[in-house]
């Protein structure tokens, strides 16, 4: 120790400065000892456990105010009960909107993937670096805008003085303006939905081997059908994984059908806020955010485990 | 022994030396030049590949050898130049359509597909019935003498056993023509040339028109019926390994097979005394050599050693020197010897008196003037 050295000679210096510089190789002796090295690992992960726990311990909240009756005009809860869910499900509005959010994310993740792949393709092996970076910018924009500027952005696009609107009318579609309609909030989940899939995807892109498909090509594979049968199956299983997390996002989005929706057409989370808040039954809500998070989390395994299967394992 | 070369003119780069076999050509090179920015991959060469050859480009790494066979196999573009297979030329042909299989270095083997998957695949791609493809398969399978690992992925094979799975699939649907870019360079040294051998073999039985890329000599010269050495995106000599070894026509061939000591200099003397004379030594040379400079290719197996005090036959050159080096290989003695003028020369012998050879002895290295190749000329 420093301090204790110095104080060992003629004059003793305890200033400030040295009794941090004392205590951080304290610290590090600490660290350095065995036993303490095997609580690394673990004092590492501490932060993000924490975080891990508190979201836990408020689904769980959820959970149990779901499982209880509730008296709306005292604000007390009551006895264990189902009878949330039962309100929940007959709830006039609530089978359409479930169906629509399920429809929707399942066809967003889908268009999602579709799109994301051949544009991750070119983005992985694209030569220039400028195009590449213009490609990149393109791609993070509306990641980085944040929902309700990007969503206002659509607003304009879509409106009756927008572009697209101009642009149907000049090719004689002369469509009604397309805010409110389910392809508004699907153009909108899209644009957000595709760089994070495209981030997804994009490492086994660059792990993929251009030699195979050379190989392919001399084997007598057409440029299409090295897609279909070299380059697809490589991507199947990162793919998959890709169109769970694109599935779990749209389930849950709010922002594109509350502002492109314009209350049309909304979402198991415009529902959920709307009984939570508006109607300030929270214990219905909590039972409606539970549905959400197991359609969610089911649809998300049954995704990843399509991804594994094996098809023609054996044989030709 | 050498064949009289006409060695004073120096040879045309991209004009084989010998002509090639009879029979019909498979592949023709005309003047094919490959740029890669300003440097030119491919100068220039033309060479004649026969149907049923089994064709070597032998060339240090950068040589140009493996593009020359990306642009036969249709993965590149020619800048100039042109390409013929069987006659046709493939300027507009892309490469599923050119009927031709690739080994490559990786092996190319898709990961995601298991063995008989794999070499169904460019069955699967002509679209060929699923009852035929199982037969053709099994057919592949028997020739390789792969054992019964159909059903197994990929990564769960040995690297020998994906050196077959590659080859069974560049031959399960008879193509006219094979390129092998060094997929044996990853192998060990008894497997690669068990492996060649097979190829050897195969050559045979299936009588395929193989062209064969390698940066290793004893690969090229197992089995090849000519190869061509090439440097610097040209082709510098193409012949029967013979040819290469004992009529080189420059010092880049001389100096790349074989590892010999060069020794190079002007001929002097009439005929019956002729000789070569450099850096201060003196070598008798065969008296057909014609030219007024000359190169001796001094390879290790050509050259005699003997203790000093043994006394020689009387060999037409001899060199005192010291061994620096000697090691036993299990046929011979390979040793280093440093002689009179500070140069080293490498010698490998099988002699009875092989076990005197030590580090530290005087040796005397000689050589019969007809028993090694001389280059012509001053070997550009």
């Amino acid at each position: 120790m420093h301090t204790a050295k110095v104080s060992d000679g003629t004059v003793a210096v305890r200033t400030p400065g040295w009794v941090v510089v004392d205590g951080l190789i304290s610290l590090r002796r600490a660290v350095a000892r065995p036993s303490a090295r095997r609580a690394v690992p673990y004092l590492l992960v501490a932060p993000a456990l924490l975080l891990v726990c508190i979201l836990l311990a408020g689904v769980l909240s959820l959970a149990w105010s779901s499982l209880h009756s509730y008296d709306t005009f005292l604000g007390t809860s009551g006895k264990f009960s189902f009878t949330q869910y039962q309100q929940a499900v007959q709830d006039p509005q609530f089978s359409g909107v479930l169906v629509r959010t399920m429809l929707m994310a399942a066809l967003t993740a889908v268009v999602t993937v579709a799109f994301s792949i051949p544009f991750t393709l070119v983005l992985g092996r694209i030569r220039s670096r400028g195009l590449r970076l213009v490609l990149l910018i393109a791609l993070f924009t509306p990641f980085l805008t944040g929902d309700v500027t990007r969503t206002f952005g659509w607003i304009v696009a879509l409106g009756p003085h927008g572009p697209i609107h101009g642009l149907l009318h000049l090719i004689g579609v002369g469509a009604p303006t397309l805010l409110g309609t389910e392809w508004a909030i699907g153009v909108g989940i899209v644009q957000v939905t595709v760089p994070i899939v495209v981030v997804i995807l994009l490492p086994a892109v660059l792990k993929l081997d251009p030699e195979l498909e050379a190989a392919a090509m001399t084997m007598g594979a057409p440029r299409r059908r090295v897609f279909v049968s070299v380059i697809l199956p490589q991507l199947k299983a990162t793919g998959f994984a890709a169109l769970a997390i694109a599935f779990a996002l749209s389930m849950s989005s709010f922002a594109d059908p509350l502002i492109l929706g314009e209350g049309r057409n909304d979402f198991l989370a415009n529902l959920l806020q709307d009984r939570y808040l508006n109607l300030g039954d929270a214990p219905l809500g909590a039972a409606i955010g539970i549905i959400l998070l197991i359609l969610v989390g089911a649809g998300f395994g049954a995704t990843l485990a399509l991804g594994r299967v094996r098809i023609g394992r054996r044989g030709l | 022994m050498l064949p009289e070369l006409n060695a004073t003119e120096p040879v045309p780069d991209s004009q084989p030396l010998i002509t090639p076999p009879a029979g019909r050509p498979m592949v023709e090179l005309l003047g094919i030049t490959k740029r890669f920015g300003s440097v030119a991959a491919v100068d220039d060469v033309s060479v004649t590949i026969q149907e049923g050859e089994y064709f070597s480009f032998l060339g240090p790494s950068g040589s140009g050898k493996t593009t020359v066979l990306r642009l036969v196999a249709g993965l590149l573009e020619a800048d100039e130049g042109q390409l013929l297979i069987g006659g046709a030329d493939m300027r507009r042909t892309p490469p599923d359509e050119r009927n031709l299989a690739v080994v490559f270095q990786s092996l190319a083997l898709f990961p995601h597909l298991s063995v008989v998957q794999n070499i169904a695949f460019p069955l699967r791609m002509r679209r060929v019935a699923r009852r035929e493809q199982a037969a053709k398969v099994r057919a592949a399978l028997e020739l390789m003498q792969l054992p019964d690992i159909g059903d197994r992925r990929i990564n769960e094979l040995s690297g020998g056993q994906r050196q077959r799975v590659a080859l069974a699939r560049a031959l399960v649907y008879q193509p006219r023509l094979l390129l092998l870019d060094e997929p044996l360079s990853a192998l060990d040294r008894r497997l690669r040339e068990d492996m060649q051998l097979e190829i050897s073999r195969l050559h045979r039985e299936v009588g395929i028109t193989i062209l064969n890329v390698t940066h290793d000599q004893r690969e090229a010269v197992l089995g090849s019926t000519r190869i061509a050495v090439m440097n610097g995106g040209k082709i510098m000599q193409c012949g029967t390994s013979r040819e290469l070894f004992e009529s080189p026509t420059s010092t880049f061939v001389a100096a790349f097979l074989g590892d010999p000591l060069l020794m190079s200099g002007s001929v002097s003397g009439s005929d019956g005394d002729r000789c070569l004379r450099s850096e201060g030594l003196t070598l008798r040379i065969p008296d057909h050599v014609a030219s007024s400079s000359a190169t001796v290719v001094l390879r290790p197996e050509l050259l005699q050693v003997v203790p000093a005090d043994l006394g020689t036959p009387g060999w037409d050159n001899e060199l005192r020197g010291v061994v620096t080096f000697a090691a036993f290989d299990g046929t011979g003695v390979f040793a280093q010897v440093q002689i009179e003028d500070e140069r080293a020369v490498t010698v490998h012998t099988a002699s009875r008196s092989a076990e005197r050879i030590a580090v530290g002895e005087r040796v005397i290295v000689g050589w019969d003037a007809a028993d090694v190749p001389v280059l012509e000329g001053n070997g550009d």
